[in-house]
């Protein structure tokens, strides 16, 4: 039989919630509202201390060379008017031009990420030739063949089988832009997606979700998924923590409403129960830098393993 | 050079939730035990700054690095398999505390059903009930068995619910399709939010029997019968794919590992890769296993008196083919054991309300809090008249609707421009989904084996998995999805969009869920299952397998309650076994 089984009332041998909460009375000096114990809601956070731009008098950021660390500017100018379409600036409020996703974008091209450091990218890759890498043991017999040949150049990847594509997702924007810009010069009096009005561009970008741009015959990215990839991207820059350099001023969040962390609001254990819906005020959102300085933890938090 | 270091009692292969669980009961009773952990150590003050939807949920922060290993897929034996290049459909996590960190804390028992599904169906049924090319057969233990260790893993995880059935007795807060559970929940259940009782008392209205679901998001402060503390709750709404600064979902780094620490007996080591079992085919013995420290890159042999494969499902069974123990399952002739019976979770039943006068805090939330009802799961209802067998747990969950991965827009919406933005922020806050979790029956095409193209970081092949969906699972969602649907309306829900029916093959780009099972299955019959009931391998005496591997199909829960259970009962194996080494259950078949 197992046993344990009977829970006893003694002193914890370990307790994490005391060493939270004895790390947080040492340095935070005081500021509990922080996880809301203390002070449920609103907390010690200070609203006047809140210096965002009103939303309706945000600017559109300006694409400017030295700001990028990936992108030419030129790609860079072709980038935020794609995700200007995507998210538009509109009735509802600001969107990707003013929240500057295509910094989140050219930021997020020069990460790990971008440079596909986490993804499995050995090949074979399909429709494409392998370089022979697994004929390395030239001492093999010949006449030994344990695996089925495939022909990979030949090999349409399923449509189930995920990104199949021999790029990273910085090389893809590369290509991606390639295509889009040599198929704007063959189908519009425009030397760039960037000159296009926002009915042409919208037409691009129609095209590209249908997987209807021909000139990306010569890349290796379709353009349908060069579109889910800049759509996603946008979405991201939109509402990611202003830290990636999207979502400035926390635009996105208060477009739609979301607090960002819960530091805001402290605990929620207390208001998820209750019928009325929180209208969230201007000095109630909070990002993680927020959380940071508060609780006094400044670059101590590495990349997990 | 390889280095052979000190024999230990146990070495576990993995530091997650099973191993976890095995380290801490051999080290409490006085056995020294080693655990080797590909990834790096992890403790709840990592977490401060987890808020980071960005970081941890779309750039994987906890989940294992693909560059280094992944799996081939495919749906069919004609097609080529390809790597999982990047993360989709499931998530596969590392480091200490393993996938047992960014778990959302849905902590289920299976039905009795589940552990005698073949026996049960053929008496219920009629042996033809059981589509020819169907695997299904029971576990080799029955849920009056497991019942004292899923008890166990329950105390010891502080698991937050309604009991609805104690020692036969209904409860009228729980779950009456349960088993008779020994004793009620630890903790009281999980708090209500407005737009669960909405869907209780629809669900109630309408003849089901709804309940607060299990959660391992601790509602209460709680001290485990290890003198481990956990903190409680405070539905921030960031559970899945992160982890807890607040030390309020259970996991293995806040409850067994620093128990197994606290003994003396025990020995993490982070960064060692596990590339092989070391067998001797003649002795049906494990003597060790070979691993690579990845941060020197140094090669090293840990000699055990029992080794406990405690990795995940899917390097479970890849460690088994790399190191030839057992035979590999051909889907040809249906022989061999180990890749077989794997299965997945059928999501594919749900529907979307789209409410126009209705406002909810959806942000707020925790990985398990939710509501759900059982009477569309298992055998729960009559399937005399069906063309599937089994069901699923229906469930409307408020896990915290973050902002990149929701912006609900209703069906024929454009998925960008203004339009979408315009539906996205209008429902943002009035949108909700009750879904099926349906449970996915073994098939004898769908199985694991070692893809014959790819390799990994060292060049050994990497796991091939061959999955799709068959009949019985698009006929399940055919008949579970318009009551979903009906569900939706009768919540007064303006708009519904429902998925009833499951075209094409099973797709690994969109997330489903990381509730991978099967591929060293347990069971009675050695020439039907790779592990016995105490997860003992046939093959090798000294080897114990616990995990979602060693699950025959999978039902309608989330997994890890019976991963749980099923740990502790493979630790009470491993000491039996180190006190009298022999088989512990004759096979029979």
């Amino acid at each position: 039989m197992p046993d344990g089984d009977t829970p006893d009332g003694d002193e914890p041998r370990f307790d994490f919630t005391r060493d939270v909460s004895r790390r947080r009375l040492m340095r935070t000096g005081g500021g509990l509202a922080v996880f809301g114990i203390a002070a449920p809601a609103q907390g010690s956070f200070n609203a006047e201390d809140f210096d965002v731009a009103r939303l309706q008098e945000m600017d559109e950021v300006e694409v400017e060379e030295q700001g990028l660390e990936y992108f030419t500017i030129r790609q860079a100018r072709v980038v935020h008017d794609m995700t200007a379409r995507i998210y538009p600036s509109d009735d509802n409020g600001p969107g990707a031009p003013e929240a500057g996703v295509v910094y989140f974008i050219d930021g997020q091209m020069n990460s790990a990420w971008g440079r596909g450091e986490r993804w499995y990218m050995q090949g074979p890759f399909a429709g494409k030739d392998p370089t022979d890498p697994f004929e390395e043991d030239a001492e093999e017999p010949a006449d030994i063949d344990e695996s089925p040949r495939v022909p990979w150049a030949e090999t349409n990847p399923s449509e189930t089988q995920g990104w199949q594509y021999a790029l990273t997702p910085n090389e893809a924007y590369d290509q991606g832009i390639h295509a889009v810009e040599e198929y704007v010069q063959a189908e519009y009096d425009a030397d760039s997606f960037t000159g296009l009005e926002d009915e042409q561009q919208d037409e691009v970008i129609e095209a590209l979700e249908e997987g209807e741009v021909e000139t990306f015959e010569d890349s290796d990215i379709d353009p349908d998924g060069f579109f889910l990839l800049v759509r996603q991207n946008t979405l991201e820059g939109m509402f990611s923590d202003p830290m990636y350099g999207g979502n400035r001023e926390m635009v996105g969040w208060r477009l739609k409403g979301f607090p960002g962390t819960p530091g805001a609001l402290g605990s929620y254990r207390e208001m998820i129960e209750e019928d009325e819906y929180v209208e969230l005020e201007e000095g109630d959102y909070r990002k993680l830098a927020d959380d940071v300085e508060s609780l006094g933890i400044d670059g101590e938090n590495d990349e997990p393993a | 050079m390889v280095q052979e270091l000190e024999p230990v009692d146990v070495v576990t292969v993995g530091a997650g939730w099973t191993g976890g669980i095995v380290a801490k009961e051999l080290a409490q009773n006085d056995y020294q035990v080693v655990s080797l952990e590909r990834g790096g150590e992890r403790e709840t003050e990592d977490f401060f700054t987890v808020h980071d939807e960005l970081g941890y949920a779309l750039r994987y922060k906890l989940m294992q690095d693909l560059s280094k290993e992944t799996i081939t897929f495919r749906n069919n034996v004609d097609e080529p398999a390809l790597p999982m290049r990047r993360y989709g459909a499931f998530l596969p996590g590392s480091g200490e505390g393993g996938a047992g960190v960014h778990w959302n804390g849905q902590t289920w028992r299976f039905l009795p059903y589940d552990f005698e599904i073949e026996s049960r169906t053929i008496d219920e049924y009629g042996e033809e009930k059981i589509p020819e090319n169907m695997q299904l057969q029971d576990w080799g233990i029955s849920y009056e068995e497991l019942e004292p260790y899923y008890d166990t893993f329950e105390y010891t995880a502080g698991i937050a619910g309604a009991a609805g059935n104690i020692e036969g007795e209904i409860q009228d807060d729980g779950n009456p399709y349960e088993g008779p559970r020994s004793r009620d929940y630890p903790l009281p259940p999980m708090v209500d939010s407005p737009v669960l009782e909405l869907f209780k008392e629809t669900a109630d209205d309408m003849g089901y029997e709804p309940f607060q679901a299990p959660s391992a998001n601790l509602t209460e402060q709680y001290t485990n019968p290890d003198g481990v503390q956990q903190g409680q709750c405070q539905y921030c709404g960031y559970c899945e794919r992160f982890g807890c600064e607040w030390g309020a979902k259970a996991s293995p780094i806040t409850t067994v590992l620093p128990a197994a620490q606290e003994t003396g007996n025990f020995e993490l080591r982070t960064h060692s890769d596990v590339v092989e079992l070391l067998y001797d085919e003649d002795e049906e013995q494990v003597e060790g296993v070979r691993y690579v420290d990845r941060r020197t890159d140094e090669v090293y042999e840990q000699p055990a008196d029992v080794v406990a494969l405690t990795a995940y499902v899917l390097n479970n069974v890849r460690l088994l083919l790399l190191s030839d123990i057992g035979e590999p399952y051909d889907p040809e002739t249906g022989e061999g054991t180990v890749g077989k019976n794997y299965c997945y979770q059928n999501f594919q039943a749900s529907a979307t309300g789209f409410f126009d006068d209705e406002e909810w805090n959806l942000y707020m939330g925790a990985g398990a809090l939710g509501a759900s009802f059982d009477d569309l799961n298992g055998d729960n209802f009559d399937h005399s008249d069906l063309d599937f067998l089994h069901g699923g747990n229906v469930a409307l969950n408020q896990t915290g609707d973050r902002p990149i991965a929701n912006n609900p827009i209703p069906e024929d919406t454009p998925a960008w421009g203004s339009e979408f933005k315009e539906q996205s922020l209008e429902y943002y806050h009035s949108s909700v989904t009750v879904s099926a979790q349906g449970a996915v029956l073994p098939f004898r095409e769908n199985y694991l084996d070692l893809d014959p193209n790819y390799t990994d970081q060292y060049g050994q092949p990497l796991l091939r998995m061959t999955f799709d969906w068959r009949e019985q699972d698009r006929n399940l969602v055919e008949h579970i999805g318009p009551q979903l649907e009906e569900l939706m309306q009768e919540m007064g829900a303006d708009q519904v969009d429902a998925s009833t029916s499951l075209d094409g093959s099973f797709d690994i780009t969109p997330y489903q869920s990381t509730h991978n099972t099967g591929g060293a299955v347990m069971g009675a019959d050695p020439e039907e299952s790779v592990v016995n009931n105490y997860l003992q391998c046939w093959d090798a005496s000294n080897l114990f397998i616990p995990g979602a591997s060693a699950f025959a199909h999978n039902s309608g829960y989330n997994p890890t309650g019976t991963v749980g259970a099923l740990a502790f009962r493979a630790a009470e194996g491993i000491q039996e076994y180190l006190d009298e080494p022999e088989m512990l259950a004759d096979p029979s078949s």
